[in-house]
C-alpha cells in the first residue's frame, strides 16, 4: 500500500514526504510521488536514502514542481504511472507502440479513458490501467459510465493500480474516505494484490483522523 | 517578489478604473484561492470585492447570479463582488492580467489557505491578499499578512550579503539605544552619523527616513531584501515593515534557532509566529511591544530572560497547565496590559492567572474560545480586569480568529472582527448577540472590519440597540 504524495499536495516535497513516512513507516507503506509539491534541489537524494518504498506517478518530478506528460501524442516522463491526456489528443497510437507503455489512468469526462465508452475499449484493447475510484464515482454521477461498465472494469484483470479518495461526485476533490465511501470496499480487495493508493488531502486531519484513514484500507478500522 | 510586485501594480490600476467608474466605492480587496488538481496545475484563483467602507466586509456573501430559494441571501448594500455586479470590472468581466494556471501562483501562493475545493463558493476558498483603499487623490495598495502558507516563500537566505553595519561594534551599541526607545528620533540621529561618515549604507536609508524624504520609500522597496538579510530565511520580506530604516512590524516562521539573537530582529516592536516555529525570541529584542501567540518554547524562553521586557500585548497559545504556571511566576511582563490566551486551558486556570495579582497594569484579558461568549461574559468582574474579550477561534476551513465581544466597564459591550474567515459573517455575530444581555452593543473598526450603519440595523432587534 501507498500513500501519494500529494495527500499533502503543496507543501514543501522534504517536508511532505518526512511525515508521511513517518504515518506509514510501522505499517510498511511506501510513497507514491506525485506532481504539486514545492520542489526542492535536495529531494531526489533524500528520498534515495530512505527506506520508504515510492512510486512514481504521473507529471511527478524531483526538480520542479510538475512536468509536461504528454507531447505531440507520446509520453515524456518514466513514471509507472499516469493520466491520459486530454479529450481528443492523441496517445493511443503512441501507447500501442511503446514498448513498456506506463500504467494509464481511468479519468472522468474531460479526459481521454474518461467515458465508459472508452474504458470499454481499453479493456477490450486489454490495456493496463490504474482505477482510481472516485474517478470512476465522477463517471457514474455524470452519467459517462454505466454500471454494468463499472461492474466489468471491477473484474477486469489488467487492473495494476487502484487509488482512493472520496467526492460527491461532481469534482475530483480528494476527500478523506469513509468504510462507505464508491468503491472503497472494492479498492481494499483489490488493493491487496496490485499497488494500493491512498490521495485524499491530509492538510487538516490530525495524526490520528490520518491514521484512521490508513486503517479503512488496512482493514483495521 | 518581482512577479507579486507586477500583480500589485496590475491591482492598482484595476482599483483606479473600479474607483473612477464607482464613486462610493472605498476599498477593493484582492482575494486569492487554490484548490489543487492531481494534475497539479495548481491555479491561483482571483475574487474582486468592491465596497463603498474603509474594509470590504468579508466574508463577502451574496446571491451572485443564482438565486437558491432554500437558501436565500440578503446582499449587504455597499458590497460588489463581480458576482453580484458584473459591471464592476466592466469589459470582458474578468481581470485579464491574472494568469492563474502560471503566474498567479508563484505571486499568491503564500496567501492561499489549504482547504479549498472545487466544490465550495468564492468566499469560502477566497482570502483576502491585498487591498486598494482610495485616500483623495491616491490610492494605497497593502498586501494583507500574515501569509497562510510561509512555507512557500521561504526557500531559505537570499544571497543578499549581511549589512555591514551588522558587524560594526560601535554601530551596535548606538543600535541598542534605537532598539532600547524605538519611538525616539535622536539615537537613530547619532546612528544615522555614525554610518555615513563609514559609508554604510543604512546610514542613508535613516538620514532620509528622519529628514521625511520621498527618497526612504523608494530605498526601501528598491532594497528590501538586502535590508533584510539574511533573515529573510524566517521573515516573508513581502509583509515585513519598516519604520524608520529598522525593522518594526513582522511575521516569522525559523525552522530552527539559527538566528536567535540577530541584531535586525532587535528593533521589531510586533512579532507574529507562524504556528510550529522555533523560538528565535532572545534579550536583545527589546523593542518588542506585541509578541504571539508563543507556543511553549517561546514562553521558556520568555521568562529565562535576564531582564525585563517592553511587552505590553502578549498572545500565548496554552498547551499544559506549566505555561500558566510560567506566566504566573514570572516578574518580566511590567509593562503588559493586554494578555491573549487561546489554545487548551480552563476557567479555573485564567481565575488563578489573573488573581495573582501579578499585572495590576492589565488593561484587557482577551480568551480565545470556540465554545463562545456565554461562559465568560459573566466572569469579568471576579477577573477583575477592566476588559474581557471574548473571542471566536474559527477553524473551517481556515484556522482564525473570528467575531471579538469586549465587556467592558459600565456595561459596555463592543463588538469587531479580528481575522477574515468564512465563518465571520453577520449572521453568525447576530447570533452571538442574541445572547448578550447588554441593551447597547457598539461595533467598532478593526483592521479586519469597518462598522457601517447597515451592520448596526441589521444586527439590532428587540431590546438590545447596536451603534
Amino acid at each position: 500500500m501507498f500513500v501519494a504524495l500529494s495527500c499533502l499536495q503543496g507543501r514543501p516535497s522534504i517536508a511532505a514526504f518526512d511525515e508521511l513516512a513517518t504515518l506509514g513507516r510501522d505499517l510498511g507503506i511506501g510513497i507514491q510521488l506525485t506532481p504539486g509539491n514545492l520542489p526542492d534541489p535536495r529531494f531526489a537524494a533524500h528520498v534515495a536514502g530512505s527506506p520508504t518504498a515510492t512510486r512514481r506517478h504521473h507529471g511527478f518530478s524531483y526538480v520542479t514542481r510538475v512536468q509536461q506528460v504528454w507531447s505531440e501524442g507520446a509520453c515524456t516522463t518514466d513514471a509507472e504511472s499516469v493520466h491520459p491526456p486530454k479529450a481528443g489528443e492523441p496517445w493511443r497510437a503512441w501507447f500501442e507502440r511503446a514498448a513498456s507503455p506506463p500504467i494509464i489512468e481511468v479519468m472522468y469526462p474531460g479526459y481521454e479513458l474518461g467515458t465508459g465508452d472508452e474504458v470499454e475499449r481499453a479493456m477490450t484493447d486489454g490495456l493496463v490501467v490504474a482505477v482510481d475510484i472516485s474517478h470512476a464515482f465522477i463517471q457514474l454521477t455524470a452519467g459517462a459510465m454505466t454500471g454494468a461498465t463499472w461492474r466489468r472494469l471491477q473484474a477486469y484483470e489488467r487492473i495494476a493500480e487502484v487509488h482512493v479518495s472520496a467526492n460527491r461526485g461532481q469534482f475530483d476533490t480528494h476527500q478523506p474516505i469513509a468504510r462507505d465511501t464508491f468503491g472503497v470496499a472494492w479498492a481494499r480487495e483489490r488493493g491487496a494484490h496490485v499497488p494500493l493508493v491512498l490521495e485524499c488531502y491530509m492538510h487538516r486531519l490530525s495524526d490520528a483522523q490520518r491514521r484512521a484513514q490508513l486503517a479503512i484500507l488496512t482493514g483495521s478500522a | 517578489m518581482e512577479i507579486r510586485d507586477t500583480y500589485l501594480a496590475q491591482f492598482r490600476a484595476t482599483a483606479q478604473d473600479i474607483f473612477a467608474k464607482h464613486p462610493r466605492v472605498r476599498s477593493i480587496v484582492l482575494a486569492v484561492s487554490q484548490y489543487w488538481a492531481d494534475e497539479a496545475n495548481d491555479a491561483v484563483h482571483d475574487f474582486i470585492v468592491a465596497s463603498e467602507r474603509d474594509t470590504p466586509l468579508w466574508p463577502h456573501v451574496c446571491n451572485g447570479r443564482w438565486y437558491d430559494d432554500d437558501n436565500p441571501v440578503v446582499d449587504v448594500p455597499g458590497e460588489l463582488c463581480t458576482r453580484c455586479a458584473e459591471e464592476l470590472l466592466g469589459e470582458p468581466g474578468y481581470l485579464q492580467w491574472w494568469y492563474d494556471n502560471g503566474d498567479a501562483i508563484t505571486a499568491f501562493e503564500a496567501f492561499c489557505h489549504e482547504s479549498g475545493s472545487q466544490d465550495q463558493t468564492d468566499a469560502i476558498n477566497s482570502l483576502p491578499a491585498a487591498i486598494a483603499r482610495k485616500r483623495g487623490d491616491t490610492i494605497d495598495v497593502e498586501l494583507l499578512g500574515p501569509v497562510q502558507r510561509p512555507h512557500s516563500i521561504l526557500h531559505g537566505e537570499s544571497d543578499e550579503p549581511a549589512d555591514r553595519m551588522w558587524f560594526d561594534t560601535r554601530a551596535l551599541e548606538l543600535y541598542d539605544q534605537v532598539c532600547a526607545s524605538p519611538a525616539e528620533d535622536g539615537p537613530r540621529r547619532v546612528l544615522a552619523d555614525y554610518l555615513l561618515e563609514r559609508e554604510m549604507p543604512r546610514g542613508e536609508l535613516l538620514a532620509h527616513a528622519l529628514a521625511g524624504s520621498p527618497t526612504y520609500a523608494e530605498l526601501l522597496a528598491r532594497n528590501k531584501l538586502e535590508w533584510l538579510a539574511p533573515l529573510d530565511g524566517i521573515v516573508p520580506v513581502d509583509t515585513a515593515r519598516f519604520d524608520r530604516g529598522f525593522l518594526s512590524d513582522i511575521e516569522m516562521f525559523a525552522v530552527d534557532r539559527e538566528h536567535r539573537g540577530h541584531p535586525g530582529l532587535a528593533s521589531v516592536e510586533r512579532l507574529y509566529i507562524h504556528a510550529r516555529s522555533a523560538s528565535v525570541l532572545d534579550p536583545s529584542m527589546r523593542a518588542l511591544r506585541e509578541l504571539g501567540p508563543i507556543n511553549r518554547t517561546w514562553l521558556e524562553d520568555l521568562v529565562a530572560a535576564p531582564r525585563p521586557w517592553a511587552i505590553e500585548t502578549l498572545d500565548v497559545d496554552i498547551s499544559d497547565p506549566g505555561m500558566f504556571s510560567m506566566l504566573r511566576e514570572t516578574e518580566l511582563l511590567p509593562a503588559l496590559r493586554h494578555l491573549i490566551v487561546r489554545g487548551d486551558f480552563n476557567e479555573q486556570s485564567i481565575t488563578s492567572l489573573v488573581r495573582t495579582r501579578r499585572w495590576p497594569q492589565l488593561d484587557r484579558l482577551t480568551i480565545v474560545d470556540s465554545l463562545g461568549h456565554a461562559s465568560w461574559q459573566a466572569r469579568r468582574a471576579p477577573l477583575g480586569v477592566p476588559w474581557l474579550a471574548i473571542r471566536m477561534a474559527c477553524s473551517d476551513p481556515v484556522r482564525a480568529d473570528g467575531w471579538e465581544l469586549a465587556f467592558g466597564p459600565n456595561s459596555a459591550c463592543e463588538v469587531t472582527l479580528r481575522g477574515f474567515t468564512p465563518e465571520a459573517t453577520r449572521e453568525a455575530l447576530q447570533k452571538l448577540l442574541a445572547s448578550v444581555p447588554m441593551r447597547t452593543v457598539k461595533l467598532v473598526a478593526s483592521r479586519y472590519y469597518a462598522p457601517s450603519a447597515d451592520d448596526a440595523a441589521f444586527l439590532s432587534r428587540d431590546g438590545q440597540v447596536v451603534t
